[in-house]
């Protein structure tokens, strides 16, 4: 449906004018939305339900294994996750400390009522952006003729019409979403909010491909009925930097004073319940039809997949400072209410726990993400993006990650100005766009670390180095700010220099800082980068005979110290992030027509047609396009080459 | 363009072959293998970089590592922009024997110089503008067909076996790498396996694996040297007619005379696209005649080396003569032909082959050189052959390509240095991507790609989830 005919609904009223719409203000929502607003672009934000905004309806927690880094990412660039998360969480631990600098990811504990709160403040105060409780039922496009559409705006349930140049959609897990718990079907959102209804049919008008997928969330139970003397505890860390770059390089820390988190075990008898009951669960009776996720599958899905485990790990973690409720980690399920009282009583120190709100599995559609180029815009109507779990991605993380994506490129296309991608070799975000857009996903999808092929160039501490100058180009990144970045790779690149070329002898009181570590005293002059190559030595302890090293801050320091350990294995890395580019970087017009490139496998012919790959880089992640065909494209790309320069 | 080579002369013997090599720094590469003797300008005790473009130099070829000569050969070198691939380039034509031309390119890969891909050198010189625009299809043709039978060549039993005990050796290597990724992924988790002892040993049992079929590379027969088919047969049972009729021409003197051949005849050809020697040898049969003892040796020498044996039963032949010149072969070797069936079939045929069959010979064939009657059913007796040779024990499976050589050499490189990262305390994070390279070696054998199957391991193997 086009605007005009929108308008000339019966009581419809044009409610305003706007350069773009963005609809959801989950995660994903608001990133994109600020990102537009801070471009100068005149937004409006859509929710479903204004005290919902940024909800945290799952896990309440941010960051983690490659997530931790995809807030560093968004931050980064200019986005807000980072600092929101900041402002309210009340634990924070560096996981994998012991495992490599490249996978040291930070991971935040929140306040989820003041995270909801604190973003929605945020965001009211933001220029240039209104948001709007309203529930929008239609995408209004204009048809383009051949199968191909434009965005012309929005319309809600109230028949209120918004114009906008762009329009991201954000829709979370709402759209024609349905609980379920055992046999209680109910048509609603998560947390009971309502649900979206009427937009994914409004997008497949538009012959945009809708999938269904599930997934789920566990009990909260109130902390008072709970024994924690049974329970394994979990503090926070306090030397941890925060997500937030600006916030690091203000010299902000991390509280003091942190909330700790439990774990325990489950019982023989949480088994047995859930065998008895198997019958009962929707999940294996067909009810439920939506793909669920491996990595979070529910305690049932855990029992019946991994027989040979008899137990499985419960972590209870706070929700917030101001609230006795208590989240129940990895003990997800969609099992009937009166089994679920009998599970969670079943693990140790919860056996009179008195539990708040049920667990329950959550089926909702999405769009197919394979109909996306990389920039998030739909590859059949110009100028709608999606971003988010409406794309087959699952957390927090990597729909803020999508959202700023999406909202940088909604900007750009309402401006008129050309995408900006980031690729697998600048940021997990680069990761997870093109995996979802170009492989596509059966469940939904959660970053993970071993995604990352360049993972070793991909860390936390050096987010900034990466993504700021993009940032900066989409106009997310203060001048100032980007001075202040700018200054803080002078001096660590001066640091590195410096330690390449100050040398030191095999003094004694060198041997004694190295035989501390079990490492040995070398027999002539030795640089300082050279005994920090060492895997024991480290830069703080060479101190003592360094004294001509300047003050530097502690995230300076760390990042010194891993770009010169690992440099070798980064140097690598680069060489094959510099092949990799070469192909990233030969696009392929829109227009191909792959039926004419002889030397094609017809296999690869199809995949291509249906993909239509952007550069020679994302057609060779295609499954079935094999090296050879790659080969052949690149010969017919140098071809017509030839005749377009002409 | 990274530097690669191969051979640029047809696969079969020939006289001399030429090996070439394309890209920036092939010379110094290539220099510490190359040790010229004489240039074109007269001048000795050239470095292989001070050549001009154009200029060619007899040199020996080495092994660096051992200093070993490998040939003396004739390189010629090309200045770019004005070579066939419009990058500098290396020609070196050497002698035209499959061991010589195998070592020579597992030189040049050992010294940086990496195999080339399927249509790589004729892609090359389209790319640098030194095709015409209107060949552009050729090219992509060329390369299609040349990866099509690089696939058929994959698909073919010996790599079956190969690629096997190579996705054995992946397996564990993906499951290595799935411990330390679940370390990485899940770190909260207790039930993480943090066993660091069980990732070495998967570490270095692959490690072996790999090793040891990357070393077994020029022992593999049957494609680095020829099939070896011996015929057999009492004497004047049509030996030598079969053999001319194969070389086609007069190669062994055929008379109607009992014991004419005195020595074995060797004879190179291609049967079925299998690179095949034919020897003929004298009659087996007990002898006073001197000379002829020494041929009907060397016969039964023939006979055991070889890997397929056709044995000849002319029209005329007893049972016994049969039956006692047989007892010494190995039944599974040979194929029968019943030759000269134009001039009738031999009365004891079906007896003798009833009884033949049960020493364990199979293979049977009616045939007549002179009227061309059941000649192919040879063709596919040698193919036969060729194929069930591949079927070897799976401790005997060689490694055929330099190609595949030299990657499962990188990978159990990288994988010595994964278990000294991993011994050192320096992150499993470096480790795991070191592994990772090594799958990525591997991959190129066995069409695997590491993201996609790293996740399905961690998925299959652990339970997990937040």
């Amino acid at each position: 449906m086009d605007i005009n005919e929108a308008l000339n609904i019966e009581h419809s009223y044009l409610a305003g004018e706007y350069d773009v719409a963005v609809v959801g203000a989950g995660h994903a929502g608001c990133e994109a939305a600020h990102a537009c607003a801070a471009m100068g672009l005149n937004t409006i934000l859509f929710t479903l339900h204004l005290d919902s905004l940024a909800n945290l309806p799952c896990n309440p927690s941010i960051g983690g294994t490659a997530k931790g880094q995809i807030v560093r990412e968004i931050d980064a660039l200019g986005g807000i996750m980072g600092k929101i998360a900041d402002d309210c969480l009340i634990q924070m631990r560096m996981l994998n400390r012991t495992k490599g600098p490249a996978v040291h990811s930070p991971r935040a504990q929140m306040d989820r009522s003041k995270y909801s709160v604190t973003m929605k403040h945020f965001l009211e105060n933001t220029d240039n952006l209104d948001i709007r409780q309203g529930h929008v039922t239609a995408l209004l496009a204009s048809d383009e003729g051949n199968g191909a559409y434009k965005v012309t705006g929005v319309m809600t349930e109230s028949k209120a019409v918004y114009k906008a140049k762009a329009v991201v959609i954000c829709s979370g897990t709402y759209m024609e979403a349905r609980t379920i718990r055992g046999e209680v079907i109910m048509e609603s959102g998560p947390d009971g909010l309502p649900r979206s209804v009427g937009l994914s049919k409004s997008l497949s008008e538009y012959n945009i491909p809708i999938l269904r997928f599930k997934t789920g969330t566990p009990v909260r139970v109130n902390a008072r009925s709970v024994d924690f003397s049974q329970m394994e505890i979990q503090n926070g860390e306090h030397d941890v930097p925060p997500f937030s770059f600006e916030h690091e390089m203000n010299g902000r820390s991390v509280p003091e004073e942190q909330t700790p988190c439990y774990s325990v075990w489950t019982t023989p008898e949480t088994r047995e319940v859930i065998f008895a009951n198997m019958d009962r669960s929707p999940l294996y009776s067909g009810v439920i039809k939506g793909t669920g996720p491996r990595y979070c599958p529910s305690i049932e899905d855990k029992f019946v997949k991994f027989q040979d485990k008899t137990r499985h790990q419960i972590f209870v973690e706070p929700m917030g400072n101001n609230t006795e409720e208590m989240y129940l980690q990895g003990f997800s399920t969609s099992l009937p209410e009166d089994v679920q009282v009998r599970m969670v009583h079943s693990l140790p120190g919860l056996e009179k726990a008195v539990i708040q709100r049920s667990a329950y599995a959550i089926e909702y559609d999405l769009i197919e993400p394979t109909t996306l180029k990389r920039s998030l815009e739909s590859k059949i109507v110009a100028g709608l993006f999606t971003a988010g779990q409406i794309n087959g991605s699952s957390g927090y993380e990597e729909a803020g990650g999508q959202g700023i994506v999406a909202g940088i490129n909604a900007g750009r296309y309402a401006k008129g100005e050309s995408a900006i991608i980031i690729d697998r070799s600048q940021g997990y975000i680069g990761v997870l766009v093109d995996d979802l857009v170009t492989k596509g996903t059966n469940e939904p999808y959660r970053m993970m670390t071993s995604r990352a092929e360049y993972r070793l160039f991909l860390r936390y501490d050096n987010a900034d180095k990466r993504l700021t100058p993009i940032g900066h180009e989409a106009g997310l990144i203060s001048e100032e700010r980007y001075e202040a970045f700018k200054r803080k790779y002078e001096t660590i690149d001066a640091e590195r220099e410096r330690l390449s070329k100050v040398y030191v002898g095999p003094t004694p009181e060198l041997e004694k800082i190295l035989s501390e570590v079990g490492s040995t005293l070398p027999p002539s002059g030795i640089s300082l980068a050279e005994l920090i190559r060492r895997p024991d030595v480290t830069y703080e302890m060479l101190a003592p005979i360094d004294p001509g090293r300047p003050e530097l801050t502690s995230d300076i320091r760390k990042e010194v110290e891993t770009d010169i350990k690992y440099e070798g294995y980064l140097k690598l890395e680069e060489d094959k992030i510099k092949k990799f580019s070469k192909l990233e970087k030969k696009t392929i017009p829109s227009d191909t027509d792959y039926s004419k490139i002889t030397g094609l496998r017809l296999e690869a012919r199809q995949k291509l047609d249906k993909m239509k790959p952007e550069s020679v880089g994302q057609a060779s992640r295609i499954s079935g396009v094999s090296p050879a065909d790659i080969s052949v494209l690149l010969v017919y790309l140098e071809s017509i080459k030839g005749g377009a320069d002409v | 363009m990274e530097p690669f080579c191969a051979l640029s002369t047809p696969a079969g013997v020939s006289g001399i072959a030429v090996i070439r090599a394309s890209g920036e720094g092939v010379s110094e590469l290539a220099s510490k293998a190359v040790k010229i003797l004489r240039t074109t300008g007269e001048r000795t005790d050239a470095a292989l970089t001070s050549l001009k473009g154009y200029e060619s130099a007899y040199a020996r070829f080495l092994d660096p590592k051992t200093n070993k000569t490998i040939d003396n050969v004739v390189v010629t070198f090309y200045e770019a922009p004005h070579s066939y691939t419009g990058e500098d380039m290396l020609e070196i034509s050497c002698h035209g024997g499959q061991a010589v031309r195998q070592e020579i390119l597992r030189v040049l890969y050992e010294s940086g110089i990496r195999p080339a891909a399927p249509g790589e050198f004729t892609k090359t010189a389209f790319i640098n503008g030194k095709l015409d625009l209107t060949e552009a299809e050729a090219v992509m043709n060329v390369i299609s067909a040349d990866s099509a039978r690089a696939l058929d060549a994959s698909n073919s039993q010996l790599m079956g076996k190969l690629r096997s005990e190579i996705t054995e050796a992946e397996n564990k290597l993906y499951e290595a790498l799935s411990n330390i990724e679940m370390m990485i992924e899940f770190p909260e988790h207790d039930d993480t396996p943090e066993n660091t002892k069980a990732v070495e040993d998967k570490l270095t049992d692959s490690r072996n694996t790999l090793s040891r079929l990357a070393d077994s590379f020029g022992r593999g027969r049957l494609l680095t040297e020829r099939m070896k088919v011996a015929i057999l047969g009492l004497p004047n049972s049509g030996k030598s007619t079969l053999l001319n009729f194969l070389a086609g021409f007069d190669r062994a003197i055929v008379t109607d005379v009992p014991g004419t051949t005195r020595d074995t005849l060797e004879f190179n050809t291609e049967i079925e696209g299998i690179p095949v020697t034919f020897v003929d040898t004298a009659g087996i049969r007990e002898t006073d005649d001197k000379i002829e003892a020494i041929g009907v040796k060397l016969a039964s020498i023939a006979a055991s080396e070889a890997d397929l044996v056709l044995y000849l039963i002319a029209p005329d032949a007893s049972y016994d003569a049969v039956k006692e010149t047989m007892s010494g072969l190995d039944a599974s070797k040979v194929k029968v032909l019943f030759t000269k069936s134009d001039k009738g079939a031999n009365p004891l045929e079906d007896e003798i082959k009833t009884s033949l069959n049960t020493m364990g010979v199979t293979g049977f064939a009616s045939v007549s050189v002179k009227e061309d009657i059941n000649t192919e059913l040879i063709g596919k007796f040698v193919k036969e052959a060729y194929e069930s040779a591949g079927g070897l024990n799976a401790s005997d499976i060689t490694v055929l390509s330099a190609r595949h050589a030299d990657l499962l050499r990188s990978a159990a490189g990288k994988l010595d240095e994964a278990i000294g990262i991993l011994k050192s305390g320096l992150g499993v994070d470096v480790c795991s991507q070191v592994i990772r390279a090594a799958l990525d070696d591997s991959g190129q054998i066995t069409g695997r790609v590491v993201s996609d199957e790293l996740v399905e391991t961690i998925f299959s193997r652990f339970c997990i989830g937040k």
